[in-house]
């Protein structure tokens, strides 16, 4: 009995402390982000406190096609167009290394996420190396494929845990049903590891969009992205403007969270909890 | 009875010979025939290749010798989806995001039925298994029972050639599992189609099948009518894997037209059947059913053997005696007397059974002795 009241006295205290850490990691994460957006509205011209007054004008200021916007379609343009050839590729390769085993396999794996393991610096340096000889410097396309590589692990690290949840016997009863197996991907396999390519996607998207490095390597003044005209922001002149943007970034990435969270539960809804 | 004599087999395998890592055989020299609108059960322990033969036959495995033949013509290479078999997995395999209706549809789909008939026809089948009421339900929302069902609609919705069953009924309680086997059967009469049905267990076997292939170690022992494979074993395993069965193993000791004579360790000699032919000076095992043992207070036939109950166990339709009989292990027998007409624990009996009953056949291996 004795015994018993402890043991949950201690499980209390556990659970305070539990709870008191996950908080206060919760808040040094997100405070620093939260305690620049008001500067975002200040009528003054430097980043600091105390702000001189109210004003919407640093929003006005990123809200002009130039250079905010322009940049911004370049690093949508671009971000799409890398998000859909990472997710195609990365889910073609996860399928495949997941319903064949090759020898050389885990090689093939290790080569397809080096992207993520080898420092940011030394890939930009190699595809600049790379782009210079082949001329797809200062080019979309460059800088598209660049990026593509850069997600594409993403996608297939998802997908590949998704895979490894999926039944493949419903593939096989697929086949023994009459379908071919282009049909049998289209109508069994892709709807049920969707989600799996969707969040794969996702990361694709944010990788891109918030990549800087590859940037300043390969792009020319036509194809600034949002990160770089950024990062040039930060050097030339330092202004609010930068955190307004910020500000605009950081709704529009909490707003994909939110709706991938709410497909997350409709397709666990629809599946029944599988 | 259908008639199968004379009829051409829709499946032949000849000489298959199956190996995953090139080192085990898991299926040797295998032939099997199997006629037109059969019902045929593969039988056997755990990883004997029951279901890598079915494998082989969908079209998920590949043979590493030998041929597949449906219809006649050679089918090697043909691949899962244009070889027109149903298919049902022990697992169910219904797709989870369809409803029970999209299900049992999905095969017509990719046959480009017309829809008017997809819809027809996926609720006949439905029907036919007394799910017309659950097509809206996703599969998650069904029973065991109910989601076996629907897989066999799916499996014969577009009407193929040949149904594979690998144990479809395994993951279902005991009850439901037989009044599945019994819709199973009463479909394989509606529909006349050939099914090859793979279980380990071998009541089922022997209720379902017009023929039953008993396999051991990737070979198929012995192939026949559930009453011959259960009256007339061919080898010892046979004899102990279907059904309950007293081994009395020795050493041959006269040999006469069909009948032999075994002389257990202990001295004693019985007689029986010689099916395999087995010569003076063989070591052999006589089986016998234990609703063949007679029991009897005092000797009456020359070859009767000494014998004391050691157990009495009432089964409501019968009584099973355990006895302690020298020379010979574990020893059962079955009667219909009444319980007021037991024979007492500790009783001393002399036990026998006519001649044509006790079948000698090849000695026990270890790991059957054991069991
Ligand atoms: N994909 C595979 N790769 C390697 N070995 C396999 C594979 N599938 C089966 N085996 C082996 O082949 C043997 C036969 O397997 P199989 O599944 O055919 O047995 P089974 O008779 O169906 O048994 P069970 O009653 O347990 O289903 C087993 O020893 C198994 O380990
Ligand atoms: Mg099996």
């Amino acid at each position: 009995m004795a015994n018993n009241s402890t043991r949950t006295a201690q499980e209390r205290i556990a659970s305070v402390l539990l709870k008191a850490f996950v908080g206060m990691t919760c808040f040094f994460l997100i405070f620093p982000i939260l305690a620049i957006i008001p500067i975002s509205f200040s009528s003054g011209s430097f980043l600091s406190y105390p702000m001189p007054g109210f004003s919407l004008q640093w929003y006005e200021a990123v809200l002009q096609p130039f250079p905010w916007l322009e940049t911004l379609w370049n690093s949508l343009f671009i971000a799409i167009c890398a998000t859909v050839l990472a997710t195609t590729l990365g889910t073609l390769a996860a399928y495949g290394l997941t319903v064949s085993r090759f020898p050389g396999r885990g090689l093939v794996i290790a080569i397809i996420i080096s992207p993520l393991i080898v420092p940011i610096i030394v890939v930009a340096l190699g595809v600049y190396f790379f782009f210079a000889r082949v001329g797809l410097l200062g080019t979309f396309t460059g800088l598209i494929m660049a990026h593509t590589a850069l997600g594409a692990p993403f996608v297939v690290i998802t997908v590949l845990a998704t895979l490894q949840g999926f039944d493949m016997q419903l593939v096989r009863a697929s086949s023994s049903l009459g379908a071919k197996p282009m049909a049998t991907f289209r109508q069994v396999t892709f709807p049920l590891i969707a989600p799996g390519i969707a969040t794969g996607a996702l990361f694709a998207f944010i990788t891109s969009f918030d990549e800087v490095v590859v940037a300043l390597f390969v792009a020319s003044p036509a194809q600034f992205t949002l990160p770089r005209q950024m990062f040039a922001g930060l050097r030339d002149q330092l202004d609010p403007s930068i955190v307004a943007m910020s500000t605009l970034l950081i709704l529009f990435t909490s707003l994909i969270l939110i709706v991938m969270e709410l497909l997350r539960r409709r397709t666990q809804r629809i599946m029944g909890g599988r | 009875m259908r008639d199968l004599a004379d009829t051409a087999p829709i499946v032949q395998f000849r000489g298959i010979d199956k190996t995953y890592d090139g080192d085990v055989n898991i299926l040797e020299k295998l032939d099997l025939d199997i006629q037109q609108g059969e019902f045929v059960t593969l039988l056997g322990p755990s990883g004997s290749g029951k279901s890598t033969l079915l494998m082989i036959l969908a079209g998920f495995e590949e043979v590493t010798g030998g041929e597949v033949l449906l219809n006649g013509e050679r089918l090697n290479n043909v691949p899962p989806h244009k070889r027109n078999m149903g298919v049902v997995f022990q697992s169910y395999a219904l797709f989870p995001h369809m409803s029970v209706r999209q299900n049992v549809a999905y095969p017509l789909k990719q046959r480009g039925v017309p829809k008017a008939e997809i819809d027809a026809r996926a609720e006949k089948a439905l029907d036919m298994i007394h799910m017309k009421e659950f097509g809206e339900r996703m599969p998650t929302q069904l029973s065991g029972g109910q989601q076996q069902r629907v897989a066999l609609a799916r499996a014969i919705v577009y009407q193929p050639e040949v149904i594979l069953m690998d144990e479809p009924l395994g993951a279902l309680d005991k009850k439901l599992r037989e009044k599945m086997q019994i819709e199973i059967k009463h479909l394989h009469e509606q529909l006349g189609t050939t099914i090859v049905f793979v279980t380990h267990d071998q009541s089922e076997a022997l209720t379902m099948s017009d023929r039953i292939a008993v396999f051991n170690d990737g070979k198929i022992l012995q192939i026949g009518p559930p009453s011959e494979i259960y009256e007339a074993p061919n080898c010892s395993f046979v004899a102990n894997f279907i059904g309950e069965t007293n081994n009395f193993s020795g050493q041959v000791t006269a040999q006469s037209g069909d009948a032999c004579t075994l002389r257990m360790a202990n001295g004693a000699e019985i007689s029986g059947q010689n099916i395999l032919g087995a010569r003076v000076g063989d070591a052999a095992c006589m089986a016998v059913r234990p609703e063949h043992v007679k029991l009897d207070l005092e000797q009456v036939c020359s070859h009767a053997l000494k014998a004391k109950v050691t157990g009495v166990i009432y089964h409501g339709d019968h009584i099973r005696y355990e006895l302690d009989v020298p020379g010979a292990r574990d020893v059962t027998a079955r009667s219909n007397a009444h319980m007021q007409d037991a024979l007492p624990e500790g009783q001393e009996v002399y036990i026998h059974w006519d001649m044509d009953k006790g079948r000698v056949l090849d000695p026990l291996s270890g790991a059957e002795g054991a069991a």
